[in-house]
């Protein structure tokens, strides 16, 4: 049987077979049935050595007493020839017999048919999904990347990477150029450098300084090979596997060989890929940077939207579990870990706290492994306010915590989601706030009488800071600077249907706790 | 009144195996349990089971020897084979007698193996 193609035999019970081609030759031929269609031997027919004919004998036999009382499903399989793999590449995969028994209708075994069936087309159809799903991995690495490292950082990065890319493209069309006007006399891509005056000059966009003396293919071994460790390094993984690609395809033109031009056209295509993917990942950098609060959030979605366009065409129940799995994790992908609070408002924290000349620990807990980002980005203009209030006015200088006895400065940041409601907790270990000097404050402020001011109790007194005219002007004391932010804070949270607490004691540190609905509702049960 | 079976392997485990899903899931009564050819054939004669399972590799007379020695005196002897041996043995076995076979590895953790082992069972009660 030639092995390519896939068809139908008929095994009659005498052990001859009949081709579909013949039979198909005796169904049209005109004027009705003609000569009988041609049998030939079953070893002939599926190219069997004298052994499997022998054994092919014993089936056929077995199938012919049993078939009556065995299901198909154990005869079958026992059929000495499953597959046929006779001229075919291991990409090809072999041409796959399936076995079926004709019987008339007393249940007598008339023949047995055998579909050939090539499993090639099905083969790259189960590689077409494999490498989807390879890529839909990579991109979420992707996302995870951009989520797991500062902006800033990522930005420098992706801007390094894109005039490291710019640089090699440039130099592979330079050597493309200079080998097509000089021929075969152009020095290699590996031998010492062309034009070096020229090379130098064009490149000065390239981060690294050139060497004159390197060869094209040296230069760009660099650059890529630079891209590549960087890319790694913040886990963006499909940005490395493709420079990983075009080093390879470098690599291999050391030793031109008949299939050298290939290779060329292929690391051209391959450098325009890179290109393709840093600009994918520069367009997403963009969104954060300029979107403010939100932007992890709108980064998130927009990457999820993409994975479900691209998956658009697979029906989800076909995939297999673990694609499944992959696709479900994207739909949590705005579930984020706690981790990001602590590197979200911990890098603000470190920046105040740095240009003050203090130093202060951010510590983040939850009692939850998902923070919604909607839940704190909604009120992060009073967070930021309350932060930079706490490292500014509440956090001591470092020689005053010396003389109080403390050791570093702590500012705690707890997130607890609870079924109706959401805290964010936030206390310092700082000087704290004394309920008295508040209230003298207020008085003095006229914005409260003095019998009214020492009617409230500590918690009201201390609610005092959060008016927006209790602003103080003078000089370091315990309230001092306590001004405007505070009060845009109470206004921020109150506008989204949230409490703003406040407790503290002097020499105690100071504790905010801002009080939100659940997600979706406006207003706290 | 409870069906029987005897279960022959060579291995212990697979054996207690069997007999569990014997015994627990289709309701048997496990007459006896033998880990050789020998002891499958005196096992039979003693128990007249309605069922045998029977491994093909196994120490002093194999699985084949004493499925034909079981046959010639029981012609009506159910035997389930069950082997990790495919192939020109198990075409034979079948040939000499055996009713039906099961392929090791015996994954009673998976549903289509016990849909196809049960299924095979009945089977194999149905016949004469």
């Amino acid at each position: 049987m030639d092995a390519g193609s896939a068809g139908f035999f008929l095994i009659h019970l005498d052990g001859t077979v009949t081709s579909s081609a013949a039979l198909a030759g005796q169904l049209s031929a005109a004027g009705g049935p003609g000569a009988p269609a041609a049998r030939i031997p079953l070893n002939k027919a599926f190219g069997l050595n004298a052994e499997q004919e022998l054994q092919f004998g014993k089936w056929l036999d077995l199938v012919g007493k049993r078939h009556r009382d065995m299901r198909w499903d154990k005869l079958a399989p026992l059929a000495p020839v499953q597959e046929i793999w006779s001229g075919r590449k291991e990409d090809e995969g072999p041409v796959r017999l399936a076995y079926r028994k004709l019987e008339d209708g007393n249940g007598n075994l008339i023949a047995i048919a055998v579909f050939a069936i090539d499993t090639a087309p099905s083969r790259a159809m189960v590689r077409q999904l494999e490498e989807e799903r390879e890529r839909h991995k990579l991109e979420i690495r992707d996302v995870l990347a951009l989520a797991a490292n500062p902006p800033e950082t990522v930005g420098a990065f992706l801007e390094d990477a894109r005039m490291r890319l710019e640089g090699a493209r440039r130099e592979w069309e330079r050597f493309l150029a200079s080998r097509a006007r000089a021929g075969e006399n152009q020095p290699g891509l590996w031998q010492g450098s062309v034009a070096k005056s020229e090379s130098v000059a064009e490149s000065v966009g390239t981060a690294e300084s050139i060497s004159a003396d390197e060869s094209a293919g040296q230069r760009l071994f660099r650059e890529l090979h630079m891209v590549k460790g960087n890319a790694g390094a913040f886990g963006f993984e499909s940005l490395a596997a493709g420079a990983q690609e075009s080093e390879d395809l470098l690599e291999a033109l050391k030793h031109p060989t008949a299939g050298s031009e290939r290779t060329s056209s292929r690391l051209t295509a391959s450098l325009a890929g890179l290109r393709m993917q840093l600009d994918e990942l520069i367009r997403a950098m963009k969104l954060i940077a300029g979107e403010g609060q939100d932007a992890m959030t709108r980064i998130l979605k927009w990457k999820l939207d993409r994975l479900v366009a691209g998956s658009a065409e697979l029906d989800p129940a076909r995939l297999e579990p673990p694609l499944r799995a992959v696709i479900e994790a994207t739909r949590k992908l705005p579930f984020l870990s706690p981790a990001y609070l602590a590197r979200k408002y911990g890098n603000l924290v470190e920046r105040i706290a740095h240009n003050l000349g203090k130093q202060v620990n951010f510590r983040v807990t939850s009692n939850t492994g998902d923070v919604h980002p909607e839940s704190f980005s909604r009120v992060d203009e009073a967070l930021v306010h309350i932060l930079r209030n706490m490292v500014d006015h509440g956090i001591e200088s470092p020689a005053e915590r010396e003389a109080a006895g403390k050791g570093e400065a702590e500012i705690g940041f707890e997130y607890v989601a609870e079924e109706d409601r959401i805290f964010l907790r936030i206390r310092d270990d700082g000087r704290g706030m004394d309920p008295a000097v508040i209230a003298d404050r207020g008085v003095a402020l006229g914005l409260l009488s003095r019998a009214d001011a020492d009617a409230l109790d500590d918690v009201g007194k201390l609610g005092l800071i959060f008016l927006e005219r209790f602003t103080t002007r003078q000089e370091a004391d315990m309230v001092s600077g306590r001004g405007l932010g505070l009060a845009l804070a109470a206004r921020c949270v109150s506008d989204r249907g949230g409490n703003l607490y406040v407790y503290s004691r002097p020499g105690e540190g100071t504790r905010f706790a801002i009080e939100l609905p659940p997600l979706g509702q406006k207003k706290l049960p | 009144m409870d069906k029987t079976v005897v279960i022959v392997d060579d291995s212990k485990f697979q054996t207690m195996q069997l007999g569990r899903f014997f015994a627990d899931v289709m309701g048997f009564k496990v007459a006896a349990t033998g880990e050789n050819g020998e002891e499958a054939v005196e096992m039979y004669r003693a128990h007249k089971p309605d069922l045998i399972t029977m491994d093909l590799t196994m120490p002093k007379l194999d699985g084949r020897g004493a499925l034909s020695l079981i046959m010639k005196e029981f012609p009506d002897a159910r035997v389930l084979v069950i082997s990790a041996v495919k192939g020109p043995l198990l075409l034979e076995c079948l040939a000499i007698g055996a009713k039906s076979y099961v392929e090791k590895p015996l994954r009673f953790d998976k549903d289509d193996f016990v849909r196809d082992f049960k299924a095979t069972v009945a089977e194999i009660l149905q016949s004469p």
